[in-house]
């Protein structure tokens, strides 16, 4: 059974359609970045996955449970850090957690030990009698996640959880994601690709509401990469490299040539197979005559296939 | 519920508006009985010269008509402003459960406010014969009027999701209820409804209940009107999450 269907999800806010028509399946132990432009309707799916919002129409379940049926049930298991981490300010770290604990029925040694392990995780010792609102962003978005694990989630949602922390910072709250999700659940909301990269092992893009891309991180970019690109280096000059290449077969799009002393490269662009342009380019420059320093293909990376999913039309202001 | 209605009372402990609410009140009964009297008419416990303690009570509903909003005012729209509550809301909790949470600490403070206050009854008793009936009577009236105002209060906070906003209109409608029923505006009503402010009045009500006359359709209007205003926030609640 999939720990996450979200089957044909609509949301409209007045006239404006937020989501239109989301499917997808979730298992357990999949990290899933849950990539989109910013308004694409990323946190209006978490919005509803966590029961915050209603859907307009379609049906969410979270471990077999309706998310408007069974909306606590749901939220039961699920951690989650809402964008921009809300937290009590007037509490310290301490009072907060043990508050959070309350909320979630838990008491006593179960929540102390609990609350001992997320503070280890999160590295939260030093500040654990501070109030919140003295915190560093660092630390918020630590105690955050400390919020969202606290109860052994099956299910851990995070939006944004990497907004305004500084490398180090980033670096840590990738290694807490990774740690937990070898075993549960998680989803990733991000619009930073690397991290998703970095993080998931699978991806889902959004855009206008709507599902674009989903599929494993890697095969993504091979899939949706739709042309091959090269750069290509050779001995001599960039005129006579240009001459070479332009009579490749499909009209190829040729960079513009750079010397570099003896070696001039360029990159080259063609819409069609990968394997067969790359053949039709080494032909081209053994008729030329020139001798080949370097030949490196060029796969999309996620920014890539990103770019190209989500572009919108550009407004004139 | 508990959990909630601490970590609201906690919040309040943390911030001024606890103290504030704390002081005024007491501050605003015991000053007006004693010193500078009841506000438009000026009797105070000696220019009135008995123990009767009605003059006294008849402060209650005026210092809540301003303190309690300013109380109740709050609860909703700190959470909505800073984003938590959608931690809240995202929590294995019912919509019902926050907002008897948010009520119920709102009701604490309240009853301590009361609780302050004692030391008038006590002064006057120490000066005559005081008949404590009465006096415990109305304070069950006012804690009831308490939390009429303090759940119109909470429900105005969660609509308008704005402090100044929620506290204006929480004291003009509790206002209004105070002063239905009154003579001199009932000559401002068509004679036909008389009758349904007279009924609708809180003071009236209040009134009754503070001459240590527990009557149960009194304490029932002051229920309802409690319960209408909690159950009208949980449907707020309920709604937006489809909005």
């Amino acid at each position: 059974m999939s720990m996450i269907e979200v089957d044909d999800l609509r949301k409209d806010y007045g006239s404006f359609r937020a989501l239109d028509g989301v499917s997808f399946k979730l298992d357990r132990g999949e990290i899933l970045g849950f990539l989109g432009p910013n308004g694409a309707g990323k946190t209006t799916t978490m919005k509803i996955l966590t029961g915050f919002l209603y859907p307009t129409s379609g049906r969410a379940t979270v471990a077999g449970h309706d998310v408007m049926e069974n909306s606590v049930e749901v939220r039961r298991r699920i951690g989650y850090l809402p964008e921009h981490t809300p937290l009590y300010d007037d509490m310290t770290v301490s009072e907060y957690l043990h508050t959070c604990g309350r909320l979630r029925s838990m008491s006593g040694a179960h929540l102390a030990e609990r609350t001992k392990i997320v503070v280890g995780l999160t590295a939260l010792g030093p500040k654990y009698r501070a109030p919140i609102h003295t915190l560093s962003k660092g630390y918020r978005q630590r105690v955050g996640l400390a919020q969202a694990l606290l109860h052994e989630p099956e299910i851990i949602i995070l939006d944004e959880p990497t907004v305004g922390l500084d490398p180090n910072q980033v670096v840590d709250v990738r290694a807490i994601m990774r740690e937990v999700g070898r075993d549960r659940t998680v989803i990733l909301c991000s619009h930073i690709l690397p991290e998703v990269e970095a993080v998931c092992g699978r991806v889902i893009i959004i855009d206008d509401g709507k599902i674009v891309a989903d599929g494993a991180t890697a095969e993504l970019g091979r899939q949706h990469a739709g042309a091959a690109h090269f750069r290509v280096e050779v001995v001599g000059d960039a005129a006579s490299l240009a001459v070479a290449l332009q009579t490749l077969p499909g009209n190829p799009t040729l960079g513009a040539p750079h010397s570099d002393g003896a070696t001039s490269s360029i990159t080259v662009t063609a819409a069609v197979d990968p394997a067969d342009a790359a053949a039709a380019i080494i032909a081209a420059l053994n008729n030329a005559g020139l001798r080949l320093v370097a030949f490196e293909p060029k796969h999309a990376s996620l920014e890539d296939v990103f770019r190209k999913l989500t572009r919108r039309k550009e407004h004139s202001a | 519920m508990n959990t909630i209605a601490w970590k609201e009372l906690r919040s309040f402990l943390n911030s001024p508006i606890a103290y504030i609410f704390l002081i005024a009140f007491t501050g605003w009964l015991a000053g007006s009985y004693f010193v500078w009297g009841k506000v438009g008419q000026g009797v105070t416990f000696f220019s009135v010269g008995n123990t009767s303690l009605d003059v006294y009570f008849s402060l209650v509903p005026q210092a809540f008509v301003l303190l309690i909003p300013a109380l109740a005012m709050r609860l909703w729209p700190d959470e909505i402003k800073s984003g938590t509550v959608e931690l809240l809301m995202t929590y294995p909790v019912r919509s019902w459960e926050v907002v008897c949470g948010k009520f119920l600490a709102g009701i604490w403070l309240i009853a301590l406010g009361l609780l302050f206050t004692l030391p008038v009854p006590w002064t006057v008793g120490a000066y005559g014969d005081l008949d404590w009936g009465p006096v415990w009577g109305a304070y069950i009236a006012s804690l009831f009027l308490g939390g009429a105002f303090l759940s119109i209060g909470l429900f105005m906070g969660a609509l308008c999701s704005e402090q100044v906003t929620a506290f204006i209109v929480t004291a003009a409608i509790c206002l209004l209820f105070v002063l239905m029923g009154d003579t001199l505006i009932n000559l401002f009503i068509p004679k036909g409804l008389h009758a349904l402010s007279n009924a609708l009045s809180f003071s009236s009500r209040f009134n009754y209940l503070g001459r240590g006359v527990v009557d149960v359709a009194d304490t029932f209007y002051f229920g309802s009107v409690t319960a209408v205003f909690l159950m009208l926030n949980v449907t707020v609640l309920e709604t937006r999450k489809g909005a």
